[in-house]
């Protein structure tokens, strides 16, 4: 790989006409590592993406259920079966435009002829009508059916599959097995991190058959509850019981639970949300399996690890009543990489990230949350900027006629590059730079917050006293300013400057009854923003000044 | 059974009335001159067409949303930027776009609901707001969020566009309504795209929980104040044709404010006050004059002028106060401390001391108008008091030499 083209829309689409792209498409010769089969694999879609624009039905997500399918499809991948199921079912939706078998024959001779994308391409215009090319918007790429792809493979909604919690999900069903087959009650308490996937493998659990016909499931997410007493009322609801009114809801559950005649699965999700005063819910609930004949599973699952310990201390005096612990422990970096490039082989483009970068971005979050919702947003947000910086480099006017665009777009569109460390180390730093970002910020950082953050640092490093109030700052900040000729604000407006910096994250403010007394306290490390405002000559000079103290 | 509500109150919850306001007696003039109607482009209501200098950031938002809607997938984004930086204005401009793009045929309908946190009088309320706009019905909350969390979990053929604007005031201490909103995309059955904005720009990882913050994900905009290039561009772009407004005076205008803040409303209302005091001169053009008035109207100092019209005991308990703060280097005084430099002041220019009871007084009414803040008056000569305004101030003011130092 050599250098990566990363350029601003605008200039760019200055300095090209369409004819003397010339330049660019050299340097892109080096990234054309993909056969041709690949490339022509890549029109396709794009072919379908005019079609399906129009068409507003909406298609499920569905690439999972297909990719069984697919893998069968990738073997005789160079047969003319390079149409995956999805696609044409696509087709089939857009009933309007089911004019695939021509390009279909394209696609035969297209291994003997390298130069056919563009025979291709005109074939493309022929074939669409014309007031669909009009539709068209003006930003529509080849590959950009392979990026949505991605994009939706990378869905961060509950999955079908769960690699990396084999493990678990058999633990639960061997739990699960154990009670059902000896019919006993038994309560487990699920813990885990957020994003680790406690709520998936439950709802995993709760899909499969063998336990939805012996079991009747209830899952409840307690954070829907007003309060935690409504808890019973929704459990009841659930079960779909009929109460009186005047009947207590707790001594109707317990009387369902003694005369049960089908076992039942409660799963209670962020179950800490029902603390209440002397935790009389949580008690009660988790003592319904140790009740005389009742049938019930209890699966709690909340993101603290001792939960039970804390705030059930009672539970463990008797043995009966000790909820079975399990811990989800956070993704490793070899887990988020697997999840990650089964879900990019799922969608069939797998080829869209470089090992280099899915392992800069899986050690990454591994290393910082290990929470997979987070590395599939990133891992969205690196496909979203590869996106945008394709659109970038074959932007076109928005005014151009349809006609002469496609000489320079069939040549960029050779081959969808993949994402490569650069783009994965931008996101990365937007997402987790923190200070690093003040420098880029520094054309738009208002001076006077800057003096004010200076002013801070100077009390900071050089004063006696380190506790500071927003009156004390303000008398530093108007001998600054005074020193150097600059306008200096009055309190109230100090005062809102101070708020609107909290709003960066670099102070706090303990705000009391009167806003000249509120205290200040550097959020950020003082090392780190020292460095940030050292660049620049007056700042550096303000925080070595003690004579303003 | 019986129905306390009257018809009307039914017809309201049921929005078969839409509520209307009265109308004026007579019809509003028209701007006459061009500085007036200059000056209603200038209002902070009138939104433009497009918006200057934030293009990168509305290509940001749209291009997400149009993939969002185009994939039919949910997700969430958080914006965040300190006021007047054109964040809601960018979302409602982008949204626009959007339905343009329905009307053209070009993308499938979704349903568009937009909320404001300040707006509720408990987060609750938007449960009721989301499904009002959805559907027109006014129900208890209980009730709008059972038929909301079954709309959600069912799979539905429209996609749904939220725009939850003041993130921070639908945060309760449960944070049960801020999970709910941004848990309903996670489900795949949804199609829901929640758009969250608030001023904080670290406010998922101060305020929210470890499990909410991990369901609003890590696509986030920040929106930076304007510098002072971009606000001249957007006053210039307001005043379209007006050539009365000097572009040194702009200029300076969006100097001063951005300086400050960067917020664009500040920098247009300084223009609008700066045309305003041009207009009652009657002159044609807004000069640099106008905007330095203009701009010290709303950045003033009014506190200096305070201390210059007090009364002269009032002018001395302050200095005494601030020569106390002086010699104790502690910013808390007594008032009997005070009273003992009032006193020494007072003898030192031959002016009769007051007695311990008009010196309260004196120190009360400058307590009232908040250049100090003192106790109540019952704890007597012990009350603690603190000065509002720094000492400097007061020197300025009184012009006197600092004879305590």
């Amino acid at each position: 790989m050599t250098s990566i083209q990363t350029t601003i829309p605008f200039t760019e689409r200055k300095r090209c006409s369409f004819y003397g792209a010339k330049h660019k498409i050299e340097n892109k010769e080096d990234f054309t590592n993909a056969t041709v089969r690949d490339s022509s694999y890549k029109y396709t879609p794009t072919v379908k993406k005019i079609i399906t624009l129009s068409s507003s039905e909406s298609d499920s997500d569905s690439d999972v259920e297909n990719a069984i399918i697919k893998n069968n499809v990738k073997v005789c991948d160079h047969t003319a079966g390079i149409q995956t199921p999805r696609r044409t079912r696509k087709s089939s939706e857009s009933d309007e435009h089911g004019s695939t078998p021509p390009k279909q024959r394209k696609m035969g001779q297209l291994p003997t002829s390298p130069s056919t994308p563009s025979t291709l391409f005109d074939k493309l215009n022929l074939m669409s009508s014309p007031e669909k090319e009009d539709k068209l918007a003006p930003k529509r790429l080849f590959g950009a059916e392979k990026y949505r792809n991605a994009r939706k493979a990378l869905h961060s909604s509950v999955p079908d599959s769960l690699p990396g919690r084999e493990s678990e999900l058999e633990k639960l069903h061997e739990f699960m097995e154990e009670h059902l087959k000896n019919e006993t009650s038994g309560s487990l308490y699920v813990s885990g991190p957020p994003g680790t996937g406690k709520t998936a493998c439950l709802s995993k659990l709760m899909q499969k058959t063998e336990f939805k016909s012996k079991l009747k499931v209830v899952y409840i997410n307690c954070t829907t509850m007003k309060s935690a007493a409504t808890i019973y009322a929704k459990i009841i609801q659930e079960l779909g019981l009929n109460v009186k009114k005047s009947a207590k809801s707790k001594a109707v559950i317990e009387k369902y639970l003694t005369t049960n005649h089908k076992m039942l699965l409660l799963i209670l999700d962020e179950i800490d949300q029902l603390e209440s005063k002397k935790q009389s819910v949580l008690y009660s609930i988790f003592e319904w399996p140790s009740i005389n004949n009742s049938k019930l599973i209890l699966v709690g699952i909340a993101n603290a690890l001792d939960l039970t310990d804390r705030i059930l201390p009672r539970l463990q005096a008797r043995c009966e009543l000790k909820p079975k612990l399990m811990h989800f422990s956070p993704y490793t970096k070899q887990q988020i990489c697997n999840i990650i490039s089964e879900r990019l082989n799922e969608a069939n483009v797998s080829d869209l990230f470089t090992e280099h970068a899915m392992q800069m971005l899986s050690g990454k979050v591994a290393a910082i949350s290990g929470d997979i919702r987070k590395a599939l947003d990133i891992s969205r947000r690196v496909i979203e900027l590869a996106e945008s910086h394709k659109v970038a480099q074959v932007l076109q006017p928005t005014n151009d006629n349809e006609t002469n665009t496609g000489s320079p777009k069939k040549q960029q569109s050779q081959t969808v590059k993949p994402v490569d460390l650069k783009e994965v180390v931008t996101v990365l730093n937007g997402v987790y730079g923190g200070s690093q970002n003040i420098q880029k910020e520094e054309s738009t950082f208002p001076l006077q917050q800057k003096l004010l953050l200076c002013s801070l640092l100077l009390i900071l490093n050089k004063g006696r006293n380190k506790d500071v109030t927003v009156g004390r700052l303000h008398e530093v900040y108007k001998k600054i300013c005074k020193k150097r000729n600059i306008h200096a604000v009055d309190g109230s407006e100090f005062y809102s400057l101070c708020s609107l910096i909290e709003t960066r994250g670099i102070l706090k403010l303990a705000r009391k009854k009167e806003p000249r007394l509120s205290k200040i306290n550097l959020e950020w490390d003082q090392e780190e923003l020292d460095a940030a405002l050292q660049d620049r000559n007056m700042m550096a000079e303000i925080i070595n000044d003690v004579t303003c103290l | 059974e019986i129905h306390l509500s009257t018809p009307k109150s039914r017809t309201v919850k049921c929005s078969q009335l839409t509520p209307s306001l009265g109308k004026r007696k007579s019809t509003l003039l028209k701007p006459a001159t061009p500085l007036q109607e200059a000056r209603s482009r200038l209002h902070v209501s009138a939104v433009p067409k497009s918006l200057p200098c934030r293009e990168e950031e509305f290509n940001n938002i749209f291009t997400f949303l149009r993939g969002k809607l185009e994939d039919k997938s949910g997700g969430c984004m958080y914006i965040s930027g300190v006021p007047g930086t054109g964040k809601t204005a960018t979302v409602n401009e982008a949204v626009r776009c959007l339905q343009k793009l329905i009307m053209k045929g070009e993308l499938a309908d979704f349903d568009y609901v937009a909320i404001n946190g300040m707006k509720l009088t408990e987060p609750r309320q938007a449960y009721v707001q989301i499904l009002k706009q959805l559907d027109g019905r006014v129900t208890t909350w209980e009730q709008a969020y059972r038929i909301l969390d079954k709309r959600f979990h069912t799979a539905n053929s429209k996609m749904t566009l939220l725009l939850v604007d003041e993130l921070d005031f639908v945060c309760t201490k449960r944070q049960d309504v801020v999970y709910n909103l941004l848990d309903w995309p996670t489900k795949s059955t949804a199609q829901l795209v929640v758009i969250t904005i608030a001023n904080t720009m670290d406010l998922p990882e101060r305020v929210l929980m470890g499990r909410v913050t991990s369901r609003l994900g890590l696509t986030r905009l920040t929106f930076q104040p304007y510098n002072y290039k971009q606000l001249q561009e957007i006053v210039m772009s307001r005043l379209k044709d007006f050539r009365g407004f000097r572009a040194e005076a702009v200029q300076l205008a969006a100097r001063k404010v951005s300086a400050v803040s960067g917020d664009a409303r500040r920098a247009l209302d300084i223009c609008r006050r700066a045309m305003e005091i041009a207009e009652s001169q009657n002159a044609e053009m807004i000069s640099l004059q106008n905007v330095t008035q203009a701009v010290s109207e709303m950045i003033a100092s009014a506190k200096v002028q305070a201390i210059k019209h007090c009364s002269k005991m009032e002018q001395i308990f302050l200095q005494a106060m601030s020569a106390e703060v002086t010699r104790t280097s502690i910013e808390e005084a007594y008032f009997i401390d005070v009273f003992r430099q009032l006193e020494s002041i007072c003898s030192f220019d031959g002016i009769e001391i007051p007695s311990v009871t008009e010196v309260l007084a004196v120190c009360g009414r400058l307590g009232a108008n908040r250049l100090l803040i003192c106790e109540h008056s019952r704890n007597d000569i012990y009350q603690k008091i603190l000065l509002n305004v720094s000492p400097d101030d007061i020197h300025y003011a009184i012009q006197e030499l600092d004879f305590t130092s």
